[in-house]
């Protein structure tokens, strides 16, 4: 009797293993040789916790023959548990997938996980959790992974923690064939990037938001221009540009809180209407140094982020344009 | 879940504590939690109140594991020992008893009883049990890991339903009702729960009423809650005392949470629990908070709880009777109806009660014999057997832990400039039986022979109150705070008590208490100090060694001058400390005889001054001279203990009484000098400028005035003296 079962859990690793493996394509060269191909593709982020596209996505992503998706899987924050483990890391704002992934054809679909400073800063073993994490949503939701992505808003004190967790998760998916790609922010750029196959470069976000005397900090090309004169890159990148927008409450010049599209906007304070303006997006892309372009192979745009009353702002063309190469 | 009520009575609760915690609350005798129905964790005792852990303190913890190791020695031989039962089955890992199961080494039985056992007994059916528990418990604890996804067919689902599968297969032997366990809980973590009801179902007959069957149960009732028998899973909730699952599976939606589960089970282990906490929480209200509309809203509850007091012991289907009239008779009690209350504990004195709940009853039955009786021979008599019961089960309960606690509280005891931490401040509500003894003393019986004017006995009850169980060095506590509100005379007549008993009671009060000659000599002395006997004083205090004095809690303030003229700065000056008070006494005396008798007027008015002086000052900047700390306050006992807040005796009327009478006795002085340099002299140590200018402005004195200071330069001098 407990010689089945032994032999039964045996069984099921061996075949999530398998599943796990052979979602993706095989490669006999399984460990420290594995190489990850990529493939340029049109691409997308997915940053919400229900994941269950309208029509108009759907549709807009095969109007724009977007093959690939980062979808945010989970964030890595910390909880404080009173049994004695004391503050943890844990997944919170882990995706509810109310659509199936198989609805959207012949996508790629990239889990991206987000990685709170704050998680780091806790030293708390973290690869392999995230890795058989991604592995069980993948399998629950059939979803053949490729790579995953890690995001974090690392800077240069906490730098050294996400670099290792790089090289720990970068192994574990090695072992798998498997890939590994980051999220770069502008000023992450300033520094060498981590271990990892390619990076992400986020051209969104470019200055701090809780400046009262910031014009527009999703996106400034004069701001990236700016950060174009003193970069390089040692790894391939991907460019994410944005097409989200949203209004900055201020009082008193104090950031107060950011209000979306739908909140009451009768508030006590002054309001900061910010959007993706395609101009910009453009200036943008135009102003990218060569030499981060291409490295190896031809670099994909990506958009921020899968949404139908943003994306409905641009016209056809004005996607196209910013997917063009 | 619990209800908003609750949490909005616990958060009045935690406030109203807290606000006390800052202050006095804990600190006196008259705000013990008298009422129990329970033995509590007397070290932990506040946490009762001011935790959310309440909870768990107050309710047994539903846990079978001590009953499931007895169990495994029934079922295999009661020559092993329980921990090596424990140890094989909660400690060893799956890995081990596997390695066993396939390759037994001679060693594996060396060291444990149970697993030399199995193996002498060629038991592997145990050895595959437990493998099988152990691999199911794992794949269950790792699916409640927060990094855990839930994910149906996957590795965690399977193990658990070949568990489930293997468990089925189990229908007849030794280990029917382990595997019955092993199969409900996965089928609860595969959310099988028709299954898992239909199972219980089935199996339910075939187990009995061992600790594995219960375990089981309570692990079914999940299942049967959630496939619409709530009504069956409360009844096994309650059953149980299983409060947390009560409380989950309902959110907090109950209504009334005693009156439910007592619907459920009159039986439940749960109500001792939570009628405790209730005990506890209107323990610490007075009468006038219970009242409709009243401050803390808590009216409708505690008229809930005791409408389900009168319905149990209507009812009469517990088996816990005698706990449910001690409820009635607390809740009346609490509400000031205290002969009610009594007629409800006598009621309830023939029912079947366990020997705590049983002292219990002694203990609140002498409370309310202390707040009803006359106050005859009778009822000293009954107080004095009463006493002796307390006592000798105090004395017999005091725990090492506890004296040590004591000590080391006492150790501390320290003083400071208005009033002294003691010994009870800190540990009140610690130690049940001692507490209560102090609060039915200082809060009732005290004052009682107050307001008869047996004021010997209410110091010798006090004393022993106080000084029972440990002798705090402090002059703060409830006896102080007694003591100091009465005469030198009625202390006096206490004091001679100690060495002539007139009667058994005496007797028995001077054994415990606080007898030392030294200490009653301080106090006597300190009392004709307030009451200006002086002499009297002088008689005690010249009986004081320095090394008693050094002992004083106030002896490290005694560097001020007594006669200083300033009342704000006071130079300290360490060649005072020793015999400070007799000094004080001696120099009085000579004033008081110098102000009266000496020929020269100008002499009579300088020592008229400085007696005056002395006096403002014994009850102000040297206030240890006429009391030993802030305990005589009348507004601090006001608010701590009202019961024993005699106003007539207060020192505070004393101490405005002495600054009137310094006063005018300055004023006397002043008018008697006839030399007018030696009145602009005294003045001017007063500080008293403008009655130099006005009344003396031609004397040398008040010409050094204006020539040093700029405010009175420009005075005229006055045409007229005094």
């Amino acid at each position: 009797m407990k010689r089945n079962l032994s032999l039964l859990v045996l069984t099921i690793s061996i075949i999530a293993l398998w599943g796990c493996v052979g979602h993706g394509k095989s490669d006999p060269s399984v460990g420290t040789t594995f190489q990850f191909s990529p493939q340029p593709a049109n691409a997308v982020y997915h940053w919400k916790t229900v994941f269950n596209p309208t029509i108009y996505e759907k549709e807009f992503m095969k109007k724009h023959d977007i093959r690939r998706l980062y979808l945010k899987f989970f964030d890595v924050g910390v909880d404080n548990f009173y049994d004695g483990r004391g503050v943890q890391p844990v997944p919170i704002a882990t995706t509810i997938f109310k659509d199936s992934i198989k609805h959207l054809g012949d996508v790629e679909v990239v889990p991206v996980v987000f990685i709170t400073v704050e998680a780091l800063r806790l030293e708390q073993p973290l690869a392999e959790r995230i890795v058989e994490r991604v592995e069980a949503m993948c399998w629950a939701h059939h979803i053949a992974y490729r790579e995953i992505q890690l995001d974090c808003d690392w800077t240069r004190e906490t730098r050294p923690l996400f670099f290792e967790l790089c090289t720990e998760v970068r192994s574990l998916l090695r072992e798998r064939s498997k890939g590994l790609s980051a999220t770069i922010r502008l000023h992450q750029l300033r520094d060498t990037l981590p271990d990892i196959d390619y990076g992400v470069l986020m051209l969104y976000n470019t200055e701090n938001l809780r400046n009262p005397d910031v014009k527009n900090s999703i996106l400034s090309s004069n701001v990236v221009k700016e950060y174009m004169r003193h970069v390089e890159a040692d790894k391939h990148l991907d460019f994410a540009f944005p097409t989200y927008e949203w209004t900055l409450w201020f009082k008193d010049r104090k950031f107060k809180g950011i209000l979306r599209p739908g909140d009451d906007t009768n508030v006590d304070g002054t309001l900061r209407h910010e959007t993706s303006d395609y101009h910009e997006i453009i200036e943008a892309k135009r102003a990218l140094r060569p030499s981060l372009k291409d490295i190896g192979y031809p670099s994909s745009n990506i958009i921020y982020h899968l949404d139908s009353a943003n994306l409905s702002k641009y016209t056809d063309h004005e996607i196209a344009e910013i997917y063009r190469p | 879940m619990r209800s908003p009520k609750f949490i909005v009575l616990s958060l009045s609760l935690l406030l109203f504590l807290d606000v006390f915690a800052c202050g006095d609350w804990a600190s006196d005798a008259g705000n013990v939690l008298l009422y129990r129905i329970m033995p509590l964790d007397e070290t932990d005792y506040y946490d009762y109140l001011t935790t959310w852990s309440s909870d768990q303190m107050l309710h047994r913890k539903v846990d079978y594991k001590a009953d499931n190791l007895l169990l495994w020695q029934q079922q295999t031989s009661p020559d092993i020992l329980l921990d090596d039962i424990e140890r094989i089955v909660y400690r060893t890992d799956e890995d081990y008893l596997m390695r066993v199961r396939e390759h037994p080494e001679p060693s594996d039985g060396q060291n444990n009883t149970f697993m030399r056992w199995i193996l002498a007994q060629h038991r592997t059916d145990i050895l595959d049990f437990l493998i099988l528990a152990k691999q199911s418990e794992k794949v269950r604890f790792s699916m409640n890991d927060p990094w855990y996804y839930d994910v149906k067919d996957g590795y965690h689902y399977r193990v658990l339903e070949e568990v489930v599968e293997q468990c089925r297969q189990y229908t007849s032997g030794p280990l029917l009702g382990r595997y019955a366990l092993q199969m409900v809980r996965a089928l609860c973590t595969l959310r099988q729960y028709q299954a898992c009801a239909d199972y219980w179902d089935a199996i339910r007959g075939k187990l009995g009423n061992d600790a594995v069957a219960k375990m089981t149960e309570l692990r079914a009732a999940a299942a049967l809650y959630k496939v619409g028998r709530s009504d069956e899973a409360f009844s096994i909730y309650a059953r149980h005392g299983d409060v947390a699952s009560i409380r989950a599976v309902k959110g907090g939606q109950v209504g009334d949470e005693l009156t439910f589960v007592y619907n459920l089970d009159p039986n439940s282990p749960y109500l001792e629990g939570e009628l405790q906490k209730w005990l506890l929480y209107f323990g610490t209200y007075r009468a006038s908070d219970l009242r409709p509309n009243g401050y803390y809203s808590s009216y409708e509850k505690y008229i809930s709880l005791r409408d389900l007091a009168h319905r149990a012991v209507k009812e009469k289907k517990s088996r816990q009777l005698a706990m449910w009239y001690y409820v009635l008779a607390a809740l009346y009690d609490m509400n000031g109806e205290s002969r009610k209350a009594m007629q409800y504990l006598a009621q309830g004195q023939r029912y079947p009660k366990d020997p705590y709940l049983r002292d219990t009853y002694h203990v609140l039955r002498i409370w309310l014999d202390a707040q009803t009786s006359t106050y005859d021979e009778a009822y000293e008599l009954r107080l004095l057997n009463d006493l002796r019961w307390l006592a000798a089960k105090i004395k017999r309960e005091a725990t090492p832990e506890l004296c040590r606690k004591l000590d080391e509280y006492n150790d501390k005891t320290g003083c400071c400039e208005d009033g002294c931490w003691e010994i009870y401040q800190c540990v009140s509500n610690t130690f049940y039986w001692n507490d209560a003894l102090r609060r039915i003393l200082f809060k009732v019986v005290c004052p009682r022979m107050h307001e008869a004017g047996r004021y010997v006995r209410e110091i010798q009850l006090a004393n022993m109150a106080e000084n029972l169980l440990v002798q705090p060095r402090g002059y703060s506590g409830e006896m102080f705070m007694i003591m100091d509100r009465l005469s030198y005379a009625d202390t006096r007549a206490y004091y001679m008590r100690i060495h002539q008993p007139e009667d058994d009671f005496d007797r028995f009060l001077n054994n415990r208490s606080k007898t030392d000659r030294y200490f009653w000599y301080d106090v006597l002395a300190t009392k004709c100090l307030r009451e200006r006997r002086y002499a009297t004083a002088c008689y005690y205090l010249r009986k004081l060694p320095l090394s008693f004095q050094q002992t004083l809690n106030v002896y490290p303030y005694m560097t001020r001058d007594p006669f200083s003229y300033d009342m704000q700065i006071f130079p300290h000056d360490a060649s005072l400390a020793p015999d400070y008070k007799l000094h004080f006494a001696e120099a009085m005396m000579r004033y008081q005889n110098d102000m009266r008798h000496h020929r020269d007027p100008n002499k009579r008015a300088d020592a008229k001054i400085q007696y005056a002086l002395g006096l403002r000052n014994s009850v102000h900047r040297c206030w240890f001279l006429t009391r030993h700390s802030s305990s005589c306050d009348h507004a601090y006992i006001q608010g701590l203990l009202p019961e024993i807040a005699y106003v007539e005796d207060s020192t505070i009327y004393r101490h405005k009484q002495y600054i009137e009478l310094s006063e005018k006795l300055i004023q006397e002085a002043i008018r008697t000098y006839t030399d007018k340099e030696q009145a602009a002299q005294q003045l001017r140590r007063l500080l008293r400028f403008q009655r130099i200018m006005d009344s003396y402005g031609e004397t040398a004195t008040a010409h050094d005035i204006r020539a040093h200071c700029d405010k009175w330069r420009d005075y005229a001098p006055a045409i007229t003296s005094l």
